[in-house]
């Protein structure tokens, strides 16, 4: 009977102490405007790239030659392109490219650095020095010309946009695990662990990953911007998504050429870039701020 | 010290012997045969033969790699297909453009970039501090490319202050090369000024809350002092690390920024290469680009190590 109520009182304290540690998470992660904004201009972005089809007024590949470089106007906020095309459709329909871009990348990333860094930090020694001095290797190169010089040895379009991002973003993610992975290996309990003669990879993973997880949410949500910003690059330089495709970039790059006459076909996609990426990049401080403070300055 | 010096210079060895397998790997599997580009459609397969044994394709792939690396270090690094000329001549006419043009943009970014995060640091919560954090959140997500596109757009088409594009050496013409220069190097400063702002910040306000800051204020010293003594001193080791990851995000940029103003420098060198198929160049190209970046990386690891002696032993 007794203990049966201390252990009921156990488990309503636990509850209080989640539902209040959820409650702080939500209460400092929504605590600003932009952040909610944020979290709108992300949902708008998801919306559209799922629904392009229902909510771009125009097919975004009907070349129009009757409304060739128009103006805006209330048919075409955004004005049409070179072959009378409607540039708001296919901003709407660009945030598909960017969208798959953004999260297939940044999964590639994640698990492949993710498994470097835990093993790299496990093993230790001569196998952990050569996958480090490769991440350096990686890092050295910078990131847009290491995607560049891939997408040249493997061809453009989507699927290898997305692999060369994703291999040109492993060395953080490789470093932020081992880093975990050798502060955890000092603490006690798995030093404790190793003189029962216990020390497996499992157990380090299951002690690992938990670590882990609140740097890995924020360096994710950041990651997804860097990979839009990049795929935005490669299009721009037309080393990305293969036209008639519509991606952002190189929607600036078409509307470059009648900047003097039709700025706004540069404009407008760019606009979308920024405003997705900001929103990535806010989203991403705020959730450090809520999960973990300490974080602050480090990622 | 020393012996810090050497164990980074070791490394830094070692990281550029990887950089080289990684840019010959990656080359080994581009489309196309040297030996066909180069001699064009009509060739006979005797004569693709012929080059092909000139240039060393018919050997193994660890002797084609031991010759590159040995002939790179020797300073030769082959012979451009496009431009028919040695890809070491034709890099050192690009190379001192982008140097030019980022070492420009590192500096407008840190004299701007550091002084705003204090700004911001030591007015937090206020006008100027939201300012700036809007400034910098825009600024780290703006292309590059697209910011030059507006640049060109306002101050080159409409208002006329500065030509729309092309690139004249300083010791040429100095009045006109600053012109022209103005809006590559602000472009490709800004997404650097940014992060620099956003560093300073956060970490002035971490050494603003630590305990010899208290100490400092309560021993009655004067505000300016204690920032300048005392916070800026330590709140300035992070903001070093930062100028060798974004050492690396400027000379990137440079791919999109000469692209833009039509400038001749290694970015542009790059794009073109790929799309003559030159390979030779690219494989060049990223190789003394990544030599550049490490060697900027050792160069600030090292100075850190003097300025703080805790780096040192790690």
């Amino acid at each position: 009977m007794t203990t049966e109520i201390i252990a009921s009182e156990r488990v309503v304290e636990q509850e209080v102490k989640k539902t209040s540690n959820t409650l702080r998470f939500f209460r400092v992660f929504l605590a600003r405007k932009t952040v909610v904004a944020s979290l709108a201009i992300i949902l708008i972005m998801i919306i559209c790239a799922i629904f392009a089809p229902l909510i771009a007024p125009f097919d975004p590949y009907k070349q129009d030659y009757s409304q060739i470089l128009s103006e805006p106007s209330l048919a075409h906020p955004f004005g049409t392109d070179l072959v009378g095309r409607d540039v708001l459709s296919r901003i709407i329909y660009g945030s598909q490219a960017a969208l798959l871009v953004g999260i297939v990348s940044v999964a590639i990333a994640s698990v492949i650095g993710i498994i470097l860094g835990l093993f790299s930090g496990y093993v230790g020694g001569l196998i952990d020095a050569i996958i480090m001095r490769a991440m350096d290797a990686l890092m050295a190169i910078p990131p847009i010309i290491l995607a560049v010089v891939f997408v040249a040895a493997f061809g453009g379009g989507l699927t290898n946009v997305i692999i060369t991002l994703g291999l040109s973003l492993v060395p953080t993610y490789a470093r932020l695990m081992r880093g975990q992975v050798l502060a955890i290996r000092e603490s006690d309990f798995i030093v404790a662990q190793e003189l029962m003669g216990s020390t497996n990879l499992r157990n380090m993973i299951k002690h690992v990953l938990p670590n882990c997880i609140s740097p890995l949410i924020v360096l994710i949500t950041l990651n997804f911007g860097v990979a839009i910003l990049a795929e935005a690059g490669l299009s721009f330089l037309g080393l990305g998504i293969v036209p008639p495709k519509a991606a952002w970039g190189s929607m600036i790059n078409d509307g470059y050429k009648y900047l003097l006459s039709n700025p706004i076909l540069s404009f407008a996609p760019g606009m979308a870039v920024v405003l997705v990426v900001v929103a990535f990049n806010i989203v991403g401080d705020a959730l450090r701020d809520a999960l973990d403070p300490r974080l602050k300055g480090t990622l | 010290m020393i012996a810090f010096i050497i164990r980074r210079l070791l490394q830094t060895v070692i990281v550029l012997f990887m950089v080289s397998l990684i840019v010959f790997s990656i080359l080994q599997v581009l489309p196309g045969d040297p030996a066909r580009t180069l001699l064009g459609p009509e060739a006979s397969p005797e004569q693709v033969e012929q080059i092909r044994e000139e240039l060393g394709l018919n050997r193994s792939l660890p002797v084609q790699y031991f010759t590159w690396v040995g002939n790179a270090i020797k300073g030769d690094l082959g012979k451009s297909i496009a431009f028919r000329e040695d890809v070491t001549g034709i890099i050192g006419e690009h190379l001192p453009k982008t140097i030019y043009i980022s070492i420009l943009s590192m500096v407008l970014a840190i004299i701007i970039g550091v002084p705003a995060g204090i700004i911001a640091a030591i007015k937090r919560g206020g006008k100027i501090d939201s300012l700036i954090s809007v400034i910098a959140n825009f600024g780290m997500a703006v292309p590059a490319f697209w910011l030059a596109v507006l640049c060109i757009y306002l101050f080159s088409l409409k208002l006329g202050w500065f030509p729309v594009q092309g690139y004249t050496s300083p010791f040429e013409d100095f009045w006109l090369s600053t012109q022209q220069v103005i809006m590559p190097v602000i472009c490709l400063a800004f997404a650097a000024l940014a992060s620099f702002a956003r560093q300073t910040r956060s970490a002035m306000l971490e050494v603003i809350m630590q305990d010899f800051t208290r100490t400092a204020r309560s021993k009655g010293l004067k505000e300016g002092t204690i920032i300048i003594k005392h916070t800026l001193k330590n709140a300035i080791i992070p903001v070093i690390t930062l100028v060798g990851l974004q050492v690396r995000n400027i000379v990137g940029s440079t791919i999109f920024i000469e692209q833009v103003f039509n400038i001749p420098g290694m970015g542009r060198l790059v794009v073109q290469s790929i799309f003559n198929q030159d390979f030779v160049v690219v494989q060049g190209c990223v190789l003394v680009i990544a030599i550049i970046v490490a060697l900027t990386n050792l160069l600030i690891d090292i100075s850190y190590g003097y300025a703080d002696p805790r780096i040192r032993i790690k």
